[in-house]
């Protein structure tokens, strides 16, 4: 198994292979974060696809719990164990919940197309969760050898009717009651055209069915694992956004009730939020202050840091992925030693300019001097200040920069007029990194000069996204695995992994294939364009450039959420295509910012830095799409 | 085995000209589509009095004005060709959230068709029509001719030299079709072994990787590659485009891949016969079940050979739905000639043979 080309976590099945990939801290994260609301309140789970929903699920399910105790004396996977341990997921490495993943697409949006009454419609929908949700309680404890005679419902006390009504007290009525409910709705949803409402007649009573109000813990008994287990039983409802918006809505109403003893999540993509209430809930994220209750009943978490980005910890977590990926591959075991890829990528030694490109610079640069007429002394001076560790190229294309920058600044002198006063030491002695990163981004465009290369400029285009920085770094794995194949060394030059990454971006933006992606790709060539242009000017206004497009945020509350561009923006949203930032603060005002995602960065050979971006409208967007008036 | 009574070409044109003439009151449902071999059948069955012509025109919401022009267009001309009043009906393809409900709106317009008349033969015409409307009302009209006498007849006409430079944009969740569910999804069936029967397709990668998702994982998948094809590497090229999926991610070896006729789509039907077959017979007896999932992908004649299968053997079919079409460069209308195939198979008489 190569957990590279897998991609996605939910295809590995098998829980042995999962627990020892899954990287800890993310998860360590997200249990500390509402720790004690975890279990008895809704919860629901934001996050763009490969932000790392699934794999929650997919660490919660009975499966992957019961195969704990084979990991004891497991290091790698210790850490994660003790953050399940401290949120309660396990008790004494033996599992204390009983979660079920639940696909909320296909079948159980359809029931929002049926001819009935929307009461109804909702009765139906929450019958069928229902019936789902046991009878994959039920199959989830037979996937892992429990045998259903040592099992035991405990529901609420004084629920005895109840209890009657669903046949807890015998579990394969009780499986079977689950069964007519799921059968019932099952034909009424694939039936070509479904019954009129007024025949539905004995359909009805199959679907009157409430477990969910009564149940409250599922004992095993000793038999399975020598000591009797209690577990809290649960139901993740996975892609909650494919459900109709008025269902979300109604589902989030019913599982918010306090009376409801199971715990319950809703794992959702900003897709179930149009763009209006996506852009209210990151400002609520932001107005969330230590101390304040920002839900009683409903705890919201969003799974990527839209606020700011944590690169150094996003660096961490994606050189743990890395180590834990690269474990299971032959071909780098047989090695024998211990192999990281950071390493591997940062022992690449940047690249330098041909001489002749050197040369052309270095002639720009003379031809700078004369026009600003400045001195020998005055322009060594001023490389002087430049870190120490720049090589030669990097400080030729600085210099460029300044000497630009000079130009503009100062004014057409006249032929007699007095030379101009020396500017004060300090201008000259400091020069920002993200003027060496301009640098070398305009190496980029004009000679080809390799900028994507190292692991921390891989790690920072994952937009804090494991898969896609499993996506993006496969290309590389692909290449080093077959040097180790040939039994050569294992080593990537800069340029071979610049090129490399550059062409797996393209790639990937070739093969979006979601409802807009044309006109996500034509929004992206349009940022990216813009974009391009601002960074490669000589003078370099914003250093390293821009990789974003903003609007007023006032401009941005025009956009009717029917509007062509709406919907683009929602799936360029979703899929991380562009990032949204707002509200964002500059020059005394506030905007909304359409950052390109990390593929499209790379892609339009562009920062990975925050904050630079190009003013525009909204209007100007419209147009890139072809959606204007 | 099923017998599927079909015939192509120009026997097609033959049995058009013969039967219809004097056969009682059809209705012959079509598609506003924007290829000009929508037209081929509506000429040939239109200017007859006893024929209702009645249509969907699909609306989808990212579509370019150039495409929906030309629909316009070719409304025109089918309004022209009909000698009893014709019927054009919008069917929304996709719910304002994104969800399929094509099929379930196409099946509830057919029914009321079916409700207004009483017909002897219904045509679907399904050459402009796309899988998730033409489908499901085949079935439903399959369903209708066990229990009535009515007759059904699928017509399909293509043309090689169809728009090349015309790609459709896929959803990015899949489902099953409409009155073709697959019932896996139900608990009984939960644990039965998927067996996923995929249409390869140019540029469809994207799609086929959210299928297999969504599948979760079917334990076999059988490709169905193009070969004879026109393109004698189609085939081959397909492999190469898709090897990181079959190789590393569904682990299939050549011996999974069906070859079949890439514009026969009774080549596609048997290979799918045989498969489904053998493999429901090897596990009889095992106390295992077997679920035969088809997707069709890409051009439309392998895709009818799948929905014929899939109404004689009842398998589930999952897909992704078009959601709009991105065009590359000019659309330039081809001529209107005889299309390169057609094909007619009588629904209603899927019949079992013992060979």
């Amino acid at each position: 198994m190569n957990p590279w080309h897998k991609r996605a976590n939910e295809f590995i099945r098998d829980a042995n292979e999962l627990l020892p990939l899954i990287s800890p801290q993310p998860i360590k994260r997200f249990f500390q974060r509402e720790s004690t609301r975890l279990f008895d309140r809704l919860v629901v789970v934001v996050g763009s696809p490969g932000s790392g929903k699934t794999t929650l699920a997919r660490l919660l399910e009975l499966r992957t719990l019961a195969a704990v105790p084979d990991f004891k004396g497991n290091t790698d996977v210790r850490e994660l164990l003790a953050s399940l341990a401290k949120a309660d997921v396990l008790d004494d490495l033996e599992p204390a919940i009983l979660a079920l993943r639940l696909p909320a697409g296909g079948q159980l949006r359809s029931i929002w197309d049926l001819p009935y009454d929307v009461r109804l419609r909702h009765r139906l929908l929450r019958a069928m969760i229902e019936a789902k949700t046991v009878l994959g309680w039920l199959r989830a404890m037979e996937d892992v050898g429990i045998n259903l005679e040592q099992v035991r419902i405990i529901t609420t006390p004084n629920a005895e009717a109840a209890r009657d009504a669903v046949n807890a007290d015998d579990l394969s009525a009780f499986r079977e009651r689950a069964r007519v409910t799921e059968r019932a709705i099952f034909k009424l949803i694939n039936a070509l055209v479904a019954p009129a409402e007024d025949e539905l007649g004995g359909h009805l009573i199959d679907v009157a069915y409430a477990p969910f109000a009564i149940i409250e813990w599922i004992e095993i008994s000793a038999a399975w694992r020598g000591r009797a287990l209690r577990l809290k039983p649960m139901v993740i409802i996975d892609d909650a956004h494919e459900l109709h918006p008025t269902q979300l809505e109604d589902v989030d109403l019913w599982l918010r009730d306090r009376e409801i003893k199971i715990a319950r999540w809703m794992l959702t993509r900003i897709d179930s939020l149009n763009l209006e209430d996506f852009r209210r809930v990151l400002r609520d994220e932001e107005t969330v202050s230590p101390g304040t209750n920002p839900g009683r009943d409903r705890v919201r978490i969003l799974l990527q840091d839209t606020e700011n980005r944590n690169r150094q910890a996003f660096r961490a977590i994606a050189e743990d992925v890395a180590r834990r990926y690269l474990q299971p591959l032959a071909a780098f075991h047989r090695r024998g030693s211990f192999l990281s890829l950071k390493t591997i990528l940062n022992t690449a030694r940047p690249p330098v300019l041909s001489d002749t490109d050197l040369h052309i610079l270095r002639a720009e640069n003379a031809r700078l001097v004369e026009e600003n007429q400045l001195t020998r002394e005055r322009v060594e001076a001023m490389e002087a200040a430049y870190p120490a560790d720049i090589a030669p190229d990097v400080k030729a294309a600085v210099t460029h920069i300044m000497l630009e920058r000079e130009l503009k600044r100062t004014p057409q002198r006249s032929l007699f007029g007095a030379p101009a006063e020396d500017s004060s030491e300090e201008e000259v002695s400091k020069v920002p990194r993200p003027v060496i990163t301009g640098a070398e981004l305009q190496m980029l465009h004009r000679f080809e000069r390799p900028f994507y290369f190292g692991f921390e400029r891989l790690a920072d285009a994952a937009n804090e996204n494991i898969e896609q920085f499993v996506t993006l770094a496969s290309v590389l794995v692909d290449r080093l695995e077959t040097q180790a194949i040939r039994g050569r060394p294992l080593a990537l030059d800069a340029r071979q992994q610049h090129k490399a990454v550059r062409e797996q971006a393209g790639d990937l933006i070739d093969q979006w294939d979601f409802p807009y992606a044309p006109q996500v790709r034509k929004l992206v060539d349009f940022i990216g364009g813009r974009c391009e242009e601002l960074t490669l000017r000589p003078n370099a206004p914003l250093s390293d450039g821009a990789n974003a497009y903003g609007i007023l945020r006032s401009d941005l509350e025009n956009l009717d959420s029917n509007d062509e561009l709406a919907r683009v923006l929602h799936y360029a949203l979703a899929y991380q295509a562009l990032v949204l930032i707002e509200p964002y603060e500059c020059k005394g005002k506030t905007w909304a910012l359409f950052e390109l995602g990390g593929v499209a960065i790379i892609a339009k050979g562009l920062t990975h830095s925050r904050g630079g971006f190009v003013e525009g409208t909204l209007h100007q967007l419209k147009t890139s799409v072809g959606s204007a008036a | 085995m099923i017998r599927v009574p079909n015939l192509s070409l120009d026997d097609v044109d033959e049995f058009i000209s013969d039967y219809f003439p004097t056969a009682g009151a059809t209705l012959l449902i079509g598609n506003v589509g924007f290829s000009p071999e929508v037209l081929y059948f509506p000429e040939r069955l239109g200017p007859l009095s006893n024929v209702d012509m009645r249509f969907f025109h699909e609306r989808r919401p990212a579509v370019p004005a150039v495409i929906t022009h030309l629909a316009s267009e070719r409304e025109q001309q089918l309004r022209e060709l009909s000698a009893c009043p014709m019927q054009v009906v919008d069917i929304a393809i996709l719910a304002e959230d994104g969800a399929p409900i094509g099929g379930r709106n196409a099946c509830m317009q057919v029914h009321q068709w079916l409700n207004a008349k009483a017909y002897t033969d219904v045509v679907v015409d399904a050459t402009g029509m796309s899988r998730c409307t033409a489908f499901p009302i085949v079935k439903q009209l399959y369903q209708l001719s066990r229990d009535t006498p009515i007759r059904v007849h699928l017509l399909v006409a293509d043309s090689t030299q169809a728009f090349s430079n015309v790609e459709s944009v896929s959803n990015d969740r899949g489902g099953w079709m409409h009155g073709f569910p697959g019932e896996t999804e139900t608990d009984e069936f939960a644990k039965a072994l998927k067996l996923w029967v995929v249409q390869l397709s140019e540029k469809a990668g994207t799609s086929l990787q959210t299928m297999y998702r969504e599948l979760d994982s079917p334990e076999e998948v059988c490709p169905v590659l193009p070969f004879p094809a026109q393109n004698p590497r189609r085939a081959d090229e397909l492999l190469f485009e898709h090897r990181e999926y079959w190789q590393r991610e569904w682990f299939e070896s050549p011996l999974n891949f069906i070859r079949a006729h890439e514009t026969d789509p009774m080549d596609v039907f048997h290979s799918i016969a045989r498969l489904h077959t053998t493999r429901v017979e090897a596990l009889t007896g095992s106390g295992l079940i077997s679920q035969t999932v088809l997707s069709p992908v890409g051009r439309r004649l392998p895709g009818i050979g799948m929905l014929l299968a899939a109404l004689s053997y009842e398998l589930p079919i999952f897909y992704l739905e078009t959601v709009g079409y991105d065009v590359h460069g000019d659309l330039v209308p081809g001529a209107r000639g005889t299309p390169t195939h057609r094909w007619h198979f009588r629904v209603d008489k899927l019949t079992p043979t013992h060979d």
